[in-house]
């Protein structure tokens, strides 16, 4: 029996400029325990697709849907069982943290004092009177985390939660978010640049590119069914066959190869490469999901003129 | 015992697990119907995804060399699973081949790489020695 | 130079006052808000983060800084004495406008001389304390003092004040030493006893705090600015005897605009629309006006009583008495000749008034061959109008030598709540024009949100415009009248009993507060990063989290 998805986007497209689309056609879902990583370069989309999800944006076509709700018109049903951290979030710098937490604790019904109290204690932070604008930055953003996490939401919106974080914070960061999954079933919505976050945390991975799924698909499909290709310079002619190929996702210029990002095991790719063109023994790897990214979004590499 | 696991290797996280999990068996660092962490405990420790160790687990199930049982947990097999010598000897060619073609690469001789296969053989079969020491 | 918000801004309000202490010298009020603003945008620190790390000396940073204010002050000043130099219309006295722009120019300087070694500016409490310090003696000195006098104490102490600044601001400036200090302190509360239960906080103080602060910024030094325009508002309150005064309600954007980017970070609650909503209207309409009306009633009573009919009332065309001359509200518009004939066949020429390019006239107007008689009749029928009862000359007169004149028609209960309904349809009318431009249906585009929001700007101001052409006749604003005098005919068709003419005045704010809640449910979160352009940014008003220059 098909379930709500905790969390789904069909079609969404926005733009803040007329003509410059920043999402367009993103649809994918999000079910009860799942974690999906969004992917993607800086002004891809990631933070507008968040707060799209959040009702803070509206989209300009297609829906979104959380716990079968729209943020927009019910946004009082959906905040409840949400837990977001942003790492632009603006919490209210003159009040402290027992205050803040208060506030959370109104509003939110399924607030869990012994899990704040037990948070607080972990960061090393109760007791702590002094307001948020006095804390250092990896202090507030824990801050912020407990207030995300301690009403034991359905679902965690983190967007670049970590970013400036030091390790230990962001281990941390990650540790409570894995406790959540585990003994709530939270799902998991993330946006990172750290790929030793996005390994960790697995799950599905969502590439924004230009505001389009490139890719989607889970974490360790990526890391074993994706392979790139080098396409040496005597077969640049076949390039734009190559391109049409669907198993082919991306081809760019790296100085003087063409990179080819495939999806396949290099074995198959490889075959597919001889049979297809003829081309014998072109070198196929997989790599590591931060190359995969920056081979994905990356721009093309020319040789700089001598 | 102890996993470590490394989120940029080579290797996904879950076959890091996998073979961790192997090397021990192998070195007899975990004997037959010892138990394994739970999924969540695992995760939790290793501050990694549950799935993703559900995934090594079963995987490793698949493969012969842990049983689960329900409501009791995940146990190392006592009995570990036949695979057939022609196979394994196979797959252990190609291992040997590629050591030795690394060895001769870096100017090593053949004796070099006879101590080197013994201190890894101590590697993996000291450690329960010194843990058995410790716990008497 | 600068090319960021708060600057940019200050220089379009600094041409503003310019243009205001041209055009509208007697409007003190504008003028000394506008200042105000000027030096408040124009102010936040003496240098950013960024400048502090430029291979610059820290007294560069500062005087430059410091120069661009002054300059935006004094813009206005030389515009003003340039522009009316020939004319000889001077209204102001130039010495008090010179010692105004010394009397700035210190304010200006005073903060800077406190911690001269840092980046951040001193905090906002300290700033007030130093102007309100700074505000009674300097007043004292204008208004006693010759001008040439004052001139060089002023003088003096700005020289004085800048050398000091000169000479201790250091080579480098430090950036925010305060903070570590604080944080330092913070630390040994962490090693309190925990036996000691868990103080709960008030989970209303966030809320609280945030509906008066004008939005996050990490030095935090802008914070509660809001209460400036309160304070602001109550002093218009009691400047002015009209409740409905346009340029009041025009400077309620900005203490909207201020509720608005404190409470931004409710966006992430589960809060329903109506519960933001309040929390923005709440400060950034509701005290506002509530500051108005104290002003108002607490304006001094004695002036009522003691106002005579014609305050405030503009003369018109012809030669005539003084006595029967009454505030625009009352005026009728001409039809054919402006003659006024009386029951017994005696005519008199009515003053004349062109407004917006409608004639009108003063029906009561009586000329100075007017018979006695005829005085006496058109007083009566203008003290009916005005007071709602007749009197005779006599009467009036010797009330007034007491100062127990009745008061006006508009003091009525009815009046009262009709002005009353009428300002807040307006201020929430005000509310609903700048929730239009944040309408989620101009994401795509950020032209249609700036047309949206100039055209917005272009009505909201017309009426102060429409009250400056108008400036050069004395009286009160041509626009407030002509908008008691609607409400006045309308109280005519209303009935008189408070209580249903109360419900019936509320239907039109209620339909007006429904409004808002449409739009403000339409409205979203524009993020400012994603436009390029200077305008957009404008717009969006970012509201940086952590610091930056």
């Amino acid at each position: 029996m098909p379930t709500t998805p905790v969390l789904e986007f069909r079609d969404i497209a926005r733009s803040f400029r007329r003509g410059e689309p920043v999402l367009s056609d993103v649809s994918f879902s999000l079910g009860r325990e799942e974690v999906v990583a969004l992917l993607g370069r800086n002004g891809s989309g990631k933070t507008t697709l968040i707060q799209i999800a959040m009702g803070m944006l509206f989209p300009h076509a297609g829906t979104v849907r959380v716990f079968g709700l729209s943020p927009i018109h019910e946004p009082v049903a959906v905040k409840k069982r949400i837990g977001y951290v942003a790492e632009q979030q603006i919490l209210p710098s003159r009040s402290t943290i027992q205050d803040l937490m208060a506030f959370h604790r109104y509003l939110f019904p399924t607030w869990d004092v012994e899990l704040e109290r037990s948070l607080l204690a972990r960061f090393g932070l109760s007791g702590n009177s002094s307001r948020m604008r006095q804390l250092s930055k990896g202090e507030a953003r824990q801050v912020a985390l407990i207030c995300a996490v301690a009403h034991r939401p359905e679902l965690l919106i983190l967007d670049e939660p970590a970013g400036g974080l030091d390790p230990a914070a962001r281990r941390e960061f990650l540790e409570t978010s894995i406790q959540l999954l585990n003994r709530e079933g939270t799902a998991i919505l993330f946006s990172s640049h750290h790929m030793g976050d996005v390994e960790r945390l697995g799950g599905r991975v969502v590439l924004l590119d230009e505001g389009r799924v490139r890719v989607d698909d889970d974490l360790d499909a990526l890391r074993e069914s994706y392979c790139i290709a080098i396409i040496p310079r005597y077969a640049a002619h076949a390039i734009t066959m190559i391109e049409q190929l669907p198993e082919c996702l991306k081809v760019h210029q790296q100085y003087t190869d063409w990179h080819a990002v495939f999806r396949g095991t290099p074995q198959r790719v490889q075959a597919l490469l001889h049979d297809a063109f003829g081309l014998n023994n072109v070198q196929c790897a997989t790599v590591p999901l931060e190359e995969l990214f920056i081979e994905l979004v990356g721009e093309d590499r020319r040789a700089e003129a001598s | 015992m102890h996993i470590a696991i490394n989120p940029g290797d080579d290797l996904p996280i879950y076959r890091q697990i996998m073979r961790q999990i192997m090397d021990a068996i192998a070195g007899g660092r975990l004997t037959g119907g010892e138990r394994l962490p739970s999924h969540r405990e695992l995760s939790e420790q290793l501050v990694i995804a549950p799935l993703t160790v559900k995934k090594s687990y079963d995987e490793l199930e698949a493969l012969g060399y842990i049983e689960s049982q329900r409501g009791r947990g995940t146990f190392v097999s006592a009995r570990l699973p036949k695979v057939s010598r022609a196979v394994r000897s196979s797959q252990l060619l190609d291992a040997a081949r590629a050591l030795l073609s690394q060895a001769y690469l870096g100017g090593l001789r053949y004796s070099d790489v006879l101590k080197v296969l013994a201190d890894a053989n101590h590697d993996l079969t000291a450690e329960p020695a010194r843990a058995r020491r410790k716990e008497s | 130079m600068r090319r960021n918000l708060p600057s940019f801004t200050a220089a379009l309000f600094s041409i503003f006052a310019a243009f205001i202490l041209v055009v509208a010298p007697h409007l003190a009020a504008a003028q000394a808000l506008i200042f105000f603003i000027v030096i408040y945008l124009a102010m936040p620190r003496r240098g950013s983060t960024f400048e502090a790390s430029l291979p610059i000396r820290g007294r560069e940073i500062v005087a430059a800084r410091v120069l661009w204010i002054l300059a935006l002050v004094w813009l206005p000043i030389a515009t003003w004495l340039i522009a009316t130099a020939g004319s000889g219309l001077r209204v102001l006295p130039v010495g008090m406008v010179l010692d105004s722009g010394a009397v700035l120019t210190l304010a200006v300087l005073l903060p800077c001389a406190i911690q001269p070694d840092q980046v951040d500016e001193p905090p906002v409490w300290l700033t007030a304390l130093l102007w309100i310090a700074l505000a009674a003696p300097s007043a004292a000195i204008t208004w006693f003092l010759p001008p040439a006098v004052s001139m060089a104490m002023f003088a003096i102490a700005i020289v004085v004040t800048a050398l000091w600044i000169w000479s201790k601001t250091p080579e480098s400036l430090e950036v925010a030493p305060r903070k570590a200090a604080v944080t330092k302190q913070r630390n040994p509360v962490m090693h309190r006893s925990p036996t000691r239960p868990e103080a709960s906080g008030s989970a209303w103080k966030p809320l609280m705090l945030s509906l008066f602060q004008g939005g996050e910024t990490r030095s935090g030094n802008q914070s509660y600015f809001i209460f400036v325009f309160y304070v602001v508002m109550f002093a218009l309150g009691t400047a002015n005897s009209d409740f409905l005064q346009p340029l009041a309600l025009f400077y309620l954007i900005l203490p909207l605009a201020t509720a608005r980017r404190g409470t931004r970070w409710l966006a992430a609650f589960p809060l329903s629309n109506r519960a933001r909503l309040w929390c923005v209207l709440l400060p950034g309409v509701m005290l506002p006006l509530g500051c108005l009306g104290l002003g108002h009633v607490t304006s001094p009573m004695f002036f009522r009583n003691r106002a005579s009919m014609s305050t405030n009332a503009p003369s018109g065309s012809h030669e005539r008495d003084d006595m029967t001359r009454v505030p625009l509200e009352f005026w009728r518009r001409a039809t054919g000749d402006p003659v006024i004939t009386a029951p017994w066949g005696e005519t008199a020429i009515a003053d004349t008034l062109s407004v917006l390019r409608v004639e009108l006239q003063n029906p009561y107007t009586t000329n100075v061959g007017s018979s006695a008689l005829f005085v006496e009749w058109q007083f009566q029928r203008a003290t009916t109008a005005v007071y709602g009862h007749p009197m005779t000359t006599a009467i009036y007169r010797s009330r007034k030598a007491e100062g127990t004149l009745p008061p006006n028609v508009f003091s009525s209960r009815q009046m009262q709540t009709l002005n009353v309904a009428t300002v807040i349809a307006i201020a929430l009318l005000l509310a609903v024009g700048s929730e239009l431009a944040l309408s989620h249906r101009f994401g795509g585009s950020r032209a249609g949100s700036y047309l949206v929001t100039v055209v917005f700007m272009v009505v909201a101001l017309a009426p102060v415009a429409i009250d400056w052409m108008y400036a050069k006749y004395p009286m009160s604003g041509v626009t407030t009248s002509i908008a008691e005098s609607a409400l006045i005919r309308l109280s005519a068709f209303l009935p008189t009993n408070l209580a249903v003419l109360t419900i019936i005045s509320a239907l039109p704010v209620i339909a007006i507060y429904a409004m808002l809640e449409w739009q403000f449910d339409r409205s979203e979160l524009v993020e400012a990063r994603r436009s390029g352009s200077t305008v957009g940014r404008f717009l969006a008003r970012p509201v940086p989290n952590f610091r930056t220059s």
